[in-house]
């Protein structure tokens, strides 16, 4: 790439790094072996995946003993696309609808962490209106995001009613959405400057009224999921992150409040139109599945309130300033708290429109490390409540 | 005690969850049955594209931005289209409103690099700071309008006040000729044949010498030295920025003027006045046809570098622009020798007409507003070959073309019985007639709006007006809410402009394509297998 910004500094980046011999390759077939352990008993090894399970291509490397999980190896990398790579060879307007891909279903959350790291460097400021617009679309997709993950934690411990629930209910923000953006999912919507549309005539009443409908669905879900002794006898006390492990493994989102940590982007780094919005950051002391869950579920009561005050409070003027497609020499790390933890951008500006680097890690690749912690001891059938708490997005991680 | 009465809750928390789903079998199903039931689409959904041909330019602004790479510009008859390969659209829309900077906008400098704090031309001719950049989304009718003079029409929001001199009609087909103190006038109240104004700019800047700061770079030791270059702004300094305009070039350390071999004057005047500024001796090589005056110096390099490196890129700078006319009037004539011609009445064109052509934007608007200075009305048009860069051509044509031989000092004996000329001039306005206007529906279009210090105008597209717009295509592109690809064979997957133009219709449970054979579709000629 020739000399490029001061030099060799940067080189590492983009570098081969010499790896070391890869692991002994596990089989895929669902019984691998019968080995006896130190302790003189025998384990067996299961793989579970890579087949969808749920979210995304990836495989648990799991040891059980009896059905105590004594090893769990976590086996990521089924559905890596290379964003990195791809975002270098496109400008950086080309790029967003690439980012969104990880998870569309957050879609709007890892679009504003790109956006802010380009207007890092370039010195753009966005107006009021259109940061007021940003907070709208990642808050409505935070839910839209856990509705998702509910769902799927629904039927992973098989109740039915919580998978239709939360997928039937998640219309209610997509049709706002697509109101809003002319999108249902990807909605390619933050550009750098601002966003791309303003908001269309009746659409506060809207989100008013549905939001209220939610909060109220909100309760059902109380009464039929999270108040139902089938599940809070399958979630209490299982799968424990300690506040001090959660830290230590470097936990991001609600599995870091679910373990105590008062630690929210929003609050700690405000971006957007959070410093003018008013809304808690909640959490759970215990660091079990259901304190996990219950931090989503307190998300979603807040993202409704924020969404209320949003539509209300919204300024007028531009919703976007003229940001030039050219991205300067410079160095910027943008990052946002999205649905699964905090997103981040480290990148690194050349002079023309397309990035030199562009570091992108996600939630759900922070998160990763807590898959062992939360499943070892454990028993295997409470494998599924214990792993999907984490709310572990495999195509997210592995980008 | 204590087990009894956690079974008990357990007992009444299931019964609850129980009751609250059994109380929903009672509720309306969120579900459809869904190929009789359609889902409601919400307005402004970016679903299918429709491309309106008559509007399309085949600019390649869509295929540029198109992350997928799905759109080809394709040609059909005389012109040239998109045509989307859906296999691989994403539906990002960036293709239809594409929020980059690539600006078709008809000023000097584009109305979306304007920065607040640039300043701008305004409608009693001086030139005033940027207070603000407005933008905003806008809905509703956008127009068109295309004075006589420039190539590009200015595109208008319907709100919008334009200074414009209403002209009535006399008798038929004839209107009357005198302009009329010109008024703030919305399109709506526009029509064919009016007056739209140019302002003239009015201020002056004299300057006795100018100075610019030089480097100059010993070639014994290798040190880089400043100094100060300082050149006397006579007529004669004015003459030869006008031969470099037209002529000049740089290579490496050199300054050349390139000449016909039989422009024995020009070439004798600019080695002259090349040795009068520089101080040094100029060469002559003849390559052909043609004679290189060349100069190797720094400095005057760094000089002529203020006027622009390449033919797209020349310009001038402002204090040339704000230089007293007698002055510019130099500059004219050594620009109009070296790329002007006087074309004299023959059997194909009877016309007589002074013609200037280059291929920098900047540099033609900038010449049209030199001529509105020296009192000669010159109008800017474009010419655009399929292998060529775009050509814009400066015309004095009509009651204007004597003035321009007493500029150019060529002996000239008019012929003409009579002269002509659609524009009307006074001391503050170039008047240009409507030539043509018309109007489309656009939807949460962006468009751009400068707040002026002092006056509150400014003028786009050399005719004062105030709002512009950060469109790309020329609104050929729009989003239908038809999400149906009906078709699913490999190559019909492609879209071609004719299938793209009109939304499909149902028939007997199959969508037919039908080509829209009244608008500008009629002009296509389809594919010929």
């Amino acid at each position: 790439m020739g000399p490029l910004l001061s030099g060799k500094t940067y080189d590492f980046l983009r570098t081969e790094t010499t790896m070391s011999a890869p692991p002994k390759p596990v089989p895929l077939t669902t019984v691998e072996s019968t080995e006896t352990s130190e302790s003189g008993a025998q384990t067996l090894t299961l793989s579970v995946g890579p087949q969808h399970s749920g979210s995304g291509h990836m495989r648990l490397i799991v040891e059980v003993d009896g059905d105590i999980i004594v090893n769990v190896a976590p086996d990521p990398g089924y559905v890596h696309r290379g964003i990195e790579k791809i975002i270098e060879l496109r400008n950086i307007i080309k790029s967003i609808p690439v980012i969104e891909r990880p998870s569309i279903i957050d879609a709007s959350n890892l679009n504003h962490a790109w956006v802010r790291s380009i207007e890092e460097i370039q010195g753009v400021e966005v107006p009021r209106r259109g940061q007021y617009l940003r907070s709208l679309l990642n808050e409505m997709n935070r839910i839209m995001s856990h509705l998702y993950w509910l769902s799927i934690y629904g039927v992973f411990l098989g109740h039915t009613t919580m998978f239709m629930w939360p997928l039937g209910d998640r219309e209610l923000f997509i049709d706002l959405a697509e109101k809003l953006t002319g999108a249902r999912i990807t909605y390619s919507y933050l550009v750098p400057g601002g966003v791309r549309r303003d908001l269309p005539p009746g659409f506060a009443e809207e989100a008013i009224k549905r939001t209220e409908y939610f909060e109220k669905r909100l309760k059902e879900y109380d009464r039929i999921f999270f108040n139902n002794p089938l599940f809070t006898s399958r979630a209490k006390g299982v799968g424990v992150l300690s506040k001090e492990k959660a830290i230590d493994l470097g936990c991001t989102g609600p599995t870091l409040r679910g373990s105590g940590v008062d630690a929210d982007l929003r609050k700690d780094e405000p971006y957007a139109a959070y410093p003018e919005l008013d809304f808690e950051v909640s959490t759970r002391p215990d660091g079990d599945s259901f304190s996990r869950a219950m931090v989503h579920m307190d998300e979603m009561r807040e993202s409704c309130k924020i969404i209320r005050q949003i539509v209300k409070k919204i300024p007028s003027g531009p919703i976007r300033r003229k940001a030039p497609i050219v991205l300067p020499r410079g160095i910027a790390y943008g990052r946002v708290e999205s649905a699964r933890g905090e997103c981040s951008f480290y990148l690194i500006g050349e002079g023309g429109d397309k990035p030199y680097r562009a570091r992108y890690i996600t939630g759900s690749y922070r998160n990763m490390a807590a898959i062992p912690a939360v499943l070892l001891g454990n028993r295997l059938a409470d494998m599924p409540t214990a792993w999907w708490s984490i709310d572990y997005w495999p195509v997210e991680a592995d980008r | 005690m204590a087990p009894i009465i956690g079974k008990a809750k357990a007992a009444i928390d299931i019964s609850i969850a129980y009751l609250t789903g059994i109380r929903h079998l009672f509720h309306r199903p969120y579900t459809l049955r869904f190929p009789q039931q359609r889902y409601a689409v919400e307005k402004g959904y970016r679903g299918r594209h429709l491309l309106h041909l008559d509007r399309c330019t085949g600019c390649g602004i869509c295929a540029w931005i198109c992350p997928e790479k799905c759109i080809t510009i394709v040609p059909r008859g005389q012109r040239w289209y998109p045509q989307y390969f859906y296999g691989r659209c994403c539906f990002c829309h960036f293709c239809v409103t594409p929020d980059t900077l690539v600006s078709t906008n008809p000023s000097v400098s584009p109305i979306i690099q304007i920065q607040p704090g640039d300043r701008v031309l305004t409608h009693t001719g001086r030139y005033r700071r940027v207070r603000e950049v407005l933008t905003r989304n806008y809905s509703g009718r956008l127009y068109s309008i295309k004075p006589l003079g420039t190539p590009f029409p200015l595109r208008v929001t319907q709100d919008h006040p334009l200074l414009v001199s209403s002209r009535n009609i006399i008798k038929k087909g004839r209107l009357e000729k005198k302009p009329r103190a010109p008024m703030w006038k919305t399109p709506l109240e526009l029509k064919r044949g009016d007056y739209l104004t140019m302002p003239i700019a009015k201020e002056v800047r004299d300057i006795d010498v100018y100075e610019q700061e030089v480097v100059v770079s010993q070639p014994s030791t290798g040190k880089r030295l400043r100094s100060k270059l300082s050149l006397r702004t006579e007529p004669d300094l004015f003459r030869l920025i006008g031969y470099y305009l037209a002529e000049g070039y740089a290579v490496r350390r050199t300054v050349g003027f390139s000449f016909g071999e039989h422009e024995k004057e020009y070439i004798a005047d600019s080695s002259r006045l090349l040795e009068k500024y520089f101080g040094r001796e100029t060469k002559r090589s003849t390559i052909h046809n043609s004679t290189h005056v060349l100069l190797h110096s720094e400095v005057a390099l760094q000089f002529f570098k203020t006027f622009g490196l390449g033919a797209e890129n020349k310009k001038l700078p402002d204090w040339a622009m704000f230089a007293p006319a007698e002055k510019q009037r130099e500059l004219i004539r050594g620009t109009w020798r070296g790329n002007g011609y006087l074309h004299r009445p023959t059997k194909g064109n009877r016309s007589t007409f002074f013609e200037y052509t280059t291929i920098s934007k900047t540099l033609a608007f900038q010449l049209q507003q030199l001529l509105f200075r020296t009192g000669i009305v010159g109008q800017v048009g474009l010419t655009s070959h399929a292998d060529q860069r775009p050509t814009y051509v400066v015309t004095v044509r009509g009651r204007f073309v004597s003035a321009m031989a007493d500029l150019m000092q060529i002996r000239f004996e008019d012929e003409r019985v009579k002269t002509f000329s659609r524009f009307e001039m006074d001391s503050d306005y170039v008047y240009a007639p409507v030539e043509k206007i018309f109007s489309v529906e656009v939807h949460d279009q962006p468009v751009v709006n400068l707040s002026v210090e002092g006056d509150e105008s400014y003028v786009a597209g050399s005719v004062t007006a105030h709002n512009c717009t950060d469109y790309c295509p020329e609104f050929a592109l729009e989003e239908t809410v038809e999400y149906d690809i009906a078709e699913y064979t490999r190559d019909r997957l492609v879209w071609s402009p004719e299938r793209l133009s009109k939304p499909p219709v149902k028939k007997d449970d199959k969508y037919v394509f039908s080509v829209d054979t009244i608008g500008g579709a009629s002009q296509v000629r389809q594919k010929e297998e």
